[in-house]
This record gives structure tokens, C-alpha cells and sequence, in this order.
């Protein structure tokens, strides 16, 4: 049979197959059964292992709000206290494993956490999981380099927590309801694992009035807690104020290689039609987009969605969680641009930068 | 393909405020999708719902980074094709030491064609007609279960859920190229296993003409 006759059938025989999957299938009560009594199964396979933690209770500074449920006793937000288990950090990542005690019959989910360093820098939470009861892992952004040689001492504030009763039907939940205002602020010192930290200086590549200059490397070596990695800062210039310095990231799933390797909580990625592309190209052969993509700005590190400023610069970790393998070598492009009056085009690039790790 | 609607960004801001009913709507709305797309990628029902199960709650915990200008549905499936992963991953090295031995070839938990005969023949349906499209529907699983994981990823995603090369390449986190290229080599590792395993298959999505004489042919059924 000639290939193109058999893809032609192919869509409609793998629709007929699919359909064996009823319109009318339900996960819902499944999904709610497990959000109400959850379970740890997906946590990073690295969390288990916690290393010499530091327990502190945390200081609940003033009470805001009550939460009232229907029909459930209403819990006090002085009730809730904030534990931390463990941190770790390296220079992709900075892990909190934390947990709540509170009244036994309620769940409990941040719906907001902020890492600050002792100098008051902010370092984004760029993803949460675990369950809201068993405990919570929050991944934050990577400390700078100079963080990283010696004991940091570190600051997590909440301000808003997910409560859900882990007996009223979910019908009963009312999203109003569910949220225990507050401020809970705990601090501990973390000893990260230091890594090595590469001065780039290649020179600052322009296609198209687009220019973009690596500035550094820093290399995360293995640890008990956390996988290796590196992050990448480099510096755009020639963007359009107001416009949004976006990049596709991905699970990180190495091409051909184990996903175990994907960086806590990346999973899925984000994508746009607007977003330009980048790659990481191991001597492995492996190619990858970054896990997570960080804007740092004045206000602290961001996910990437603060517009650029009126100089028309934005500086960007990127962060990949790999293991590295010279020659390693970062690629820029295609890019799109947006001129201010919201017109768009393509700028093809490539912008390549052979880094010196690996 | 239905991508993102007004309807997604308000269950989002529900689901980003820690409101169960936000991830309800987004349930509703593309489970039924979800659990076809893992049905294909797992090839068992009972995987299928697990998959789907787990990524909804990895949805709901992982929401406030999900970008709000971005489709919803291809970053759903991208968390779908990952859990599907490993979980196959765990399936195989559970067989390794168990289930091969025990199972037919190819084996998998899409009813078989006598049970759905029966159930037909029950429900009133033609028993004859359920239980060939049930034979169907059980070989081309087993086709797609021979397929390489990111093969089988490609060809479902393209094939069924009809992303184009780019798409796919974000919802795989690789390159254009690499996901044209799986597609490719995917859909000719699908013929060929097709061709020879199960020819009265593709037979039987041809003109229905063509599909009798093919069957005849083959001598299957």
C-alpha cells in the first residue's frame, strides 16, 4: 500500500479506535477523590531524601481572616502554622519543602509564596507540588553566584492559602470561601552546593537590530538533593519597550535521553506563537529548551511576562537541568520582534554561543 | 482543534484562585480529549483514566504557572504525554518480571471482540459489526504498542490530535525538525507493522468494497 493512501487513513482509523473512549467519560469524581485525600506520588524523585533539615516554625505575623466553610467549623488563620522541612540549593534551583499544621479537617494549598535573601532580593516560585496536606515543595529561582560559596540565610513569605475541607463535597466549596488571608513568614539557613562560574566573553551578536550577548555560565554539579544543571544569563537589547522577552520552555526531557532528568516541576512547558526559541546543544547530541525561562529585573526575578522597559533591554536566566557534555553551545532564533505600532516579523538569527562547560 | 476559549481563561483564573470548580470546567471541557489521546498513548483504558487523573491534578497544582496568553489544551497534552511516560515506563519494567510471560502478544485492556459481541447482542446493536470494529480498534493499539514512545508520541498527536510540526515540538519539547522527523519515521514503522501483522486493517478503512475483498484475501475472521 502507498504511504500517502495510508496516512490519509490513518487519522480516521486511530478517531475509530479513540472513540472507544465514550463522550460521557468522567474523571471528575476520580480527580476530586484524590484532591481530598491526596497523596505524595508525584513529588521529585529527589525529595524523599532530604539531607540535614532545619525545622523552623514559622511566625504568623497578625491575623486577617477567618475562613468560613458551610457548615464547617471556621478556622482561625492564627491556626495554620507554617513549617519548614528542608531547603536546598544550586544554581538552577532553590528547593523549600514546608508544610502546615492546622485543624486536621481541612487541606491546605498556598495559593502564593515569595523566597527573599537576606539583601531582600526576591527569586520567583517557578513551581509548586506535593500535596496540600502531606507536605509542599516550592521551587524557586537559583541564588546568584556568589550566594552560592557560603550558609545563605533566606526568608519564605505566604500570604494566601488554599483551605479545602477534606469532608464537604467539592460542591460545597466556594472559591471566596477558601482563602485564609494572612502573612506567614519563616527563615533558615540553606548551605548551597557550590558550583563553578564561567565569565563569558563572547561578544554580542546583532541580527536585525536584535542583539543578544551571553554573559555567564554557571554550572550545578550533582547533589543528593538536586539534579546538575546550568544557568545561562544573557543580556537583549534592541527589543521593543512594552513587548514581552518570551521564550518556549519545555518539560526538558532530553531528546533520546531518561526524563528523570527534567528539572523539579517543569513538566508540560510553555509555548506561544509569540515566543522565540532557544536551544541548548549538548556534545551528547541532546538538544534542549530551558525548563524555565527568568527575567530579572529591578523588582526582583520574574517568569518572563514583565514588559521591556524603555531602554529596550531585558537580561534572562535560562535555566536547564542536564547533564553537560562538551561541546556545549546555546542557540538563539528564531526570534519574533513586535515593532511599537504592533506589527510583527520573524528575525531568523541564529545567535550562537559556545559555552565552556561540560 | 480547539485550543483556548474565553470559557478556558475564566476557569483558569478559578483554578489559579485554588477554585475546585475552575478545574471542573476545565475537565469538562477537554477530558474526553485527554483520555483519547492517552488511550492512544497507553493503549489501556484503565491507564488511560490514571494518566488523566494525574495530570488534571498536576493542572491544578501547577496552574499559577501556566501562562494565560498561551492554549490551554496543547500545554494540557504535553502534561498528558509526559505522565503517560512514566507510567508506561513503570508498566514496562513491571512486565519485565511478570506480565509477559502471562499475557498474550500484544495484549491490552481494550474490551475484546467477544465480550463487546456479547454486550451488543444485549444492548440490541449488530454483535457481528461491534465485535469487527472492536477487533479494529484492539489491533491498531497493539500497531501503535510496537512503536518506539516517541513514535507512538508523534504519530497520535499528529495524526489524531492534529498538531502541526511546531505544535508538536512545544508540546514534546524538542525541535520542528525532530517532531516531523518521529512523525515520519513513525508513521512508516506503523505501515510496515501493519502490513505485516494486521493487512485485513488497513483493508478495512478502504472503500468498504475494497476492505471485503482485502479481508477475503487475507484469509482473516
Amino acid at each position: 500500500m502507498a504511504e500517502n493512501d495510508f496516512e490519509t487513513r490513518l487519522g480516521p482509523l486511530l478517531r475509530q479506535t479513540a472513540n472507544d473512549i465514550p463522550s460521557d467519560a468522567d474523571v471528575t469524581p476520580r480527580v476530586h477523590s484524590r484532591l481530598y485525600a491526596p497523596s505524595r506520588q508525584w513529588l521529585p524523585r529527589w525529595s524523599g531524601a532530604a539531607a540535614s533539615m532545619v525545622v523552623v516554625v514559622a511566625l504568623l505575623v497578625g491575623t486577617l481572616a477567618f475562613f468560613q466553610s458551610h457548615g464547617a467549623a471556621p478556622v482561625d488563620a492564627n491556626q495554620i502554622v507554617l513549617h519548614v522541612d528542608g531547603v536546598d540549593a544550586n544554581a538552577t534551583l532553590t528547593v523549600v519543602r514546608y508544610h502546615f499544621t492546622a485543624p486536621a479537617s481541612f487541606i491546605y494549598s498556598p495559593l502564593d509564596d515569595t523566597l527573599f535573601d537576606a539583601l531582600g532580593n526576591s527569586y520567583f516560585d517557578m513551581s509548586g507540588s506535593g500535596s496540600s496536606q502531606g507536605g509542599q515543595i516550592a521551587d524557586f529561582g537559583p541564588l546568584p553566584p556568589e550566594a552560592l560559596q557560603g550558609r545563605q540565610t533566606l526568608t519564605m513569605t505566604i500570604h494566601m492559602i488554599a483551605v479545602m475541607s477534606k469532608t464537604l463535597t467539592p460542591e460545597h466549596v466556594n472559591a471566596t470561601d477558601t482563602v485564609v488571608s494572612g502573612s506567614w513568614r519563616v527563615s533558615f539557613d540553606v548551605t548551597p552546593v557550590p558550583g563553578t562560574s564561567v565569565s563569558l566573553n563572547s561578544a554580542a551578536q546583532t541580527h536585525s537590530g536584535l542583539t543578544i550577548q551571553a554573559l555567564r555560565a554557571d554550572v550545578a554539579p550533582n547533589s543528593a538533593n538536586l539534579p546538575e544543571g546550568l544557568r545561562v544569563v544573557v543580556k537583549l537589547s534592541g527589543l521593543t519597550p512594552g513587548t514581552l522577552p518570551s521564550f518556549d520552555t519545555s518539560n526538558n526531557s532530553p531528546e533520546g535521553g531518561p526524563t528523570e532528568s527534567a528539572c523539579p516541576g517543569a513538566s508540560g512547558g510553555t509555548s506561544s506563537p509569540n515566543d522565540g526559541q532557544v536551544l541548548l546543544s549538548n556534545g551528547d547530541g541532546t538538544q534542549l529548551q530551558p525548563a524555565f525561562v527568568i527575567q530579572l529585573t529591578a523588582a526582583g526575578a520574574t517568569t518572563g511576562l514583565t514588559p521591556v522597559p524603555l531602554d529596550g533591554t531585558a537580561e534572562l536566566e535560562l535555566i536547564f537541568c542536564v547533564q553537560l557534555q562538551a561541546p556545549v553551545a546555546l542557540t538563539f532564533g528564531p526570534v519574533p520582534a513586535a515593532t511599537a505600532g504592533g506589527a510583527s516579523h520573524v528575525i531568523a538569527g541564529p545567535w550562537v554561543f559556545p559555552l565552556p562547560v561540560g | 482543534m480547539l485550543l483556548h476559549t474565553n470559557d478556558d481563561a475564566a476557569a483558569i483564573r478559578r483554578c489559579r484562585s485554588g477554585d475546585i470548580r475552575g478545574l471542573d470546567a476545565l475537565m469538562t471541557r477537554h477530558q474526553v480529549q485527554a483520555l483519547r489521546v492517552a488511550y492512544l498513548l497507553t493503549g489501556d483504558r484503565m491507564q488511560a483514566e490514571d494518566v488523566v487523573q494525574d495530570s488534571f491534578l498536576q493542572v491544578f497544582h501547577t496552574i499559577k504557572h501556566f501562562r494565560p496568553d498561551h492554549p490551554f489544551e496543547p500545554w494540557l497534552h504535553g502534561i498528558v504525554t509526559h505522565v503517560a511516560r512514566q507510567r508506561l515506563r513503570g508498566t514496562s519494567r513491571r512486565r519485565e518480571v511478570s506480565l509477559n510471560a502471562m499475557s498474550p502478544v500484544g495484549s491490552t485492556h481494550a474490551p475484546d471482540a467477544l465480550s463487546v459481541a456479547r454486550r451488543a447482542s444485549v444492548e440490541g446493536s449488530d454483535p457481528v459489526e461491534a465485535a469487527e470494529l472492536a477487533e479494529r480498534r484492539r489491533a491498531l493499539l497493539d500497531a501503535l504498542s510496537a512503536l518506539t514512545q516517541k513514535q507512538r508520541e508523534a504519530v497520535v498527536l499528529h495524526y489524531y490530535a492534529g498538531y502541526s510540526d511546531r505544535e508538536m515540538a512545544r508540546v514534546l519539547g524538542c525541535p520542528s525538525g525532530t517532531a516531523r522527523q518521529r512523525v515520519h519515521a513513525g508513521l512508516g514503522a506503523l505501515e510496515r507493522i501493519i502490513r505485516e501483522r494486521y493487512s485485513w486493517l488497513d483493508a478495512a478503512a478502504r472503500p468498504p468494497s475494497n476492505a471485503a475483498s482485502a479481508r477475503e484475501d487475507t484469509g482473516h475472521g
